[in-house]
């Protein structure tokens, strides 16, 4: 049944179809929970996905399945380093995207539920955070200060340490 | 359903990805929702945020969190402070059961006490005073992150040494491994003087001592012992009297009161212990030499200030009586205290306070009628006197029910810094005061003296003393002839002739 050739159809929400083998596929939960519910031979319908997002995520999830077939197949220690460094590479240059983009990513691996990326995602957007001084991350994210005087001079109190 | 566009067989896409949005995407709602209140992140799910956020460093969280209400609310109700404390610190994280204000059965009043700025008729409303809980909490959980990513304080978290399993002699005692380093030169501080701790003689080579100390603060993270063997200059061959291993156990007897300050006199084996509360480190391999060795290990919490330094085997036979013997110079102890908290038990304390006056050097007659485990070994039938027995720590564990996690109690006012900080107790407070310093009977007649003649107000008369006693220790360090009075006198005189310029 799980043969290598079993390719699966999936439909983005702008009516992109996608084929992939099943084992890409599989790296999201969510499209693995509904071909064992429906079988491989149905079309797999995502209406929450557009499909330019849906094709970085499964670009995303076939990079992975290579790369865990990279692992398996090494015989030697010093080349699992190197998979993980054009690993990371590879996932430096995909991260190369727009803001808005990213988000949309965020939002379909959160749908998907395809763990790595929404860990890869979430650690992007850390590192956008990291460095910066309060009204550089609400000038950044376009987050508006709510606080009144009292609350900020609150927080700022607590925080002092942070701001040392 | 919408109808499907043309089947494309999935391609991969050359490069860098390209994305080319059409009107009626996301980018469009961002820029007309410019500056809501989560921002671009409004339309993430709000665990995905707060997946976001725990990607963050401490101090970049501290940030964030001061950005917007929305934020610090997530930061409240998803608990992220105290995630990244068990994140940053996974010992400390199982070990904590909850953390609590430093007035317990006043809990509201002490949330807006602490809160500052919620004005008291709000405390009528339900909804507002949980919220006031929640951010309690998340600022207590905080601050404890920011202590447990403290770097190492500069001073020895050793504040005394309590018990040696064996002693010599009388002047070889215990006490002597807190002796400052400055100016200690293989185990000699004073001129003539040996500061030394020296076990009993014995015939197995692969017996074991052990050195209980207590630290500076009820609540400490350490990260490093540092160890320095004797080496007897005054024997032939000047033989290094080092252990072959050496072992940490941290925690799980309060030497300190519940409100954070050091007991009189500890009674260890008197106090309630909490053996779940121990932390224990592997034996590390210890060189044979005079240096002061680095054990690091990684950091763990110390709870109620007792280390216990174990010293497995020995390397060196005394020629004299072919005994085999443990010495070691110096101890210290690296890490931080972790300010404003203290340890609350949850447990009561049954035996502890009745038969805390008799001090920590009756531990061989006391009798363990309920000891039941391993760690005692044969307390119960020692004499008085017999130092050789193994000090057994516990007398009975008491685990309070329901709760395995320590209570930590949040203090506004530090009972360490209160008492004057870190420095003031660090190694017996011989680096401040020069206390129990053979000479300081001089001392204090100078100071007298000083007083009298110049009539120096008396508050600057502390300052003054320990001015003197830093003198006299570089004083006697820098010429080792022995001519204490004389040496002080300059160095007195030094300060006088600096005190009238100014």
């Amino acid at each position: 049944m799980a043969g290598k050739a079993v390719e699966v159809k999936l439909y983005s929400c702008d009516g992109e179809d996608f084929r992939v083998p099943s084992t890409v596929a599989s790296r999201s939960e969510t499209v693995k929970n509904m071909l064992e519910d429906t079988g491989e031979e149905d079309a797999v319908p995502l209406p929450n996905v557009h499909g330019r997002t849906l094709s970085l995520v499964l670009d995303f999830c076939k990079r992975l399945v290579q790369y865990e077939k990279d692992l398996q197949d090494i015989t030697e220690d010093f080349q699992h380093g190197q998979l993980d460094d054009e690993f990371n590479a590879w996932k430096q240059d995909f991260l190369d995207i727009d803001q808005a983009v990213l988000y949309e990513l965020i939002m379909a691996a959160n749908f998907l539920n395809v763990a790595e990326l929404l860990d890869l995602c979430c650690k992007e957007v850390a590192r956008l955070i990291k460095g910066k001084s309060p009204e550089e991350i609400r000038a950044y994210f376009h987050i508006k200060n709510d606080f009144t005087p009292q609350e900020e001079e609150e927080v700022r109190r607590e925080n002092q340490w942070a701001f040392e | 359903m919408k109808p499907l566009g043309r089947p494309v067989k999935y391609r991969e896409t050359p490069g860098k990805p390209t994305c080319c949005l059409t009107p009626n995407t996301a980018q469009s709602s961002i820029m007309t929702e410019r500056h809501c209140a989560l921002g671009d992140l409004e339309k993430l799910p709000r665990d995905v945020v707060v997946k976001i956020l725990s990607n963050l460093a401490p101090a970049e969280l501290a940030v964030t969190e001061g950005t917007c209400q929305s934020i610090r609310g997530l930061v409240v109700d998803s608990l992220l402070w105290q995630r990244l404390c068990c994140l940053e610190n996974s010992a400390i994280g199982a070990s904590i059961s909850s953390l609590v204000p430093e007035d317990d059965i006043d809990h509201d009043q002490q949330i807006f006490q602490t809160m500052g700025s919620t004005p008291f008729d709000q405390l009528s409303s339900e909804p507002i005073k949980l919220e006031a809980i929640g951010k309690w909490h998340s600022s207590a959980w905080k601050l404890l992150c920011y202590r447990l990513t403290a770097p190492n304080a500069r001073d020895s978290l050793l504040a005394q040494p309590l018990y040696a399993s064996s002693t010599d002699n009388a002047e070889e005692t215990v006490e002597n491994v807190a002796w400052p380093m400055k100016g200690r030169r293989t185990g000699q501080i004073w001129p003539g003087v040996a500061r030394y701790w020296s076990s009993k003689g014995n015939a197995v080579e692969h017996s074991d001592e052990q050195v209980l100390l207590r630290l500076a603060h009820p609540a400490c993270l350490v990260r490093e012992v540092q160890i320095q063997a004797f080496k007897a200059e005054f024997q032939a061959g000047a033989p290094v009297y080092a252990p072959q291993r050496v072992s940490f156990v941290m925690g799980g007897v309060d030497c300190f009161e519940a409100n954070g300050r050091p007991r009189p006199s500890p009674n260890i084996l008197a106090a309630v212990s909490h053996q779940s509360q121990q932390h224990s480190t592997p034996q590390l391999a210890m060189q044979k030499n005079a240096h002061l060795q680095r054990f690091e290990i990684p950091p763990t919490p110390c709870f109620g200030g007792l280390l216990q330094v174990n010293l497995h085997g020995r390397t060196q036979r005394q020629s004299d009586d072919d005994l085999w013997y443990t010495c070691i110079a110096h101890i210290r102890v690296i890490g931080t205290p972790i300010y404003n908290f203290v340890p609350q038990y949850i447990a009561s304390h049954p035996i502890s306070r009745q038969q805390s006056e008799e001090g920590m050097l009756d531990i061989g007659t006391q009798s363990s009628p309920t000891a039941d485990d391993g760690v005692d070994k044969d307390c119960g039938s020692s004499a008085a006197g017999d130092e050789e027995s193994d000090v057994a720590l516990a007398s009975e564990p008491v685990h309070a029910p329901g709760s395995k996690g320590i209570r930590l109690q949040l203090f506004k006012q530090d009972p360490l810094e209160a008492a004057g900080g870190l420095h003031q107790v660090s190694e017996c407070a011989r680096h401040v005061t020069g206390a129990q310093h053979p000479h300081s009977h001089i001392i204090q007649d100078l100071v007298a003296m000083h007083a009298q003649q110049q009539q120096v107000p008396a508050h600057l008369n502390q300052a003054f003393q320990q001015h003197l006693a830093q003198q006299l220790h570089n004083a006697l360090n820098a010429d080792e002839d022995g001519e204490d009075g004389d040496d002080l006198q300059v160095a007195y005189d030094d300060y006088i002739q600096d005190a009238g310029q100014q």
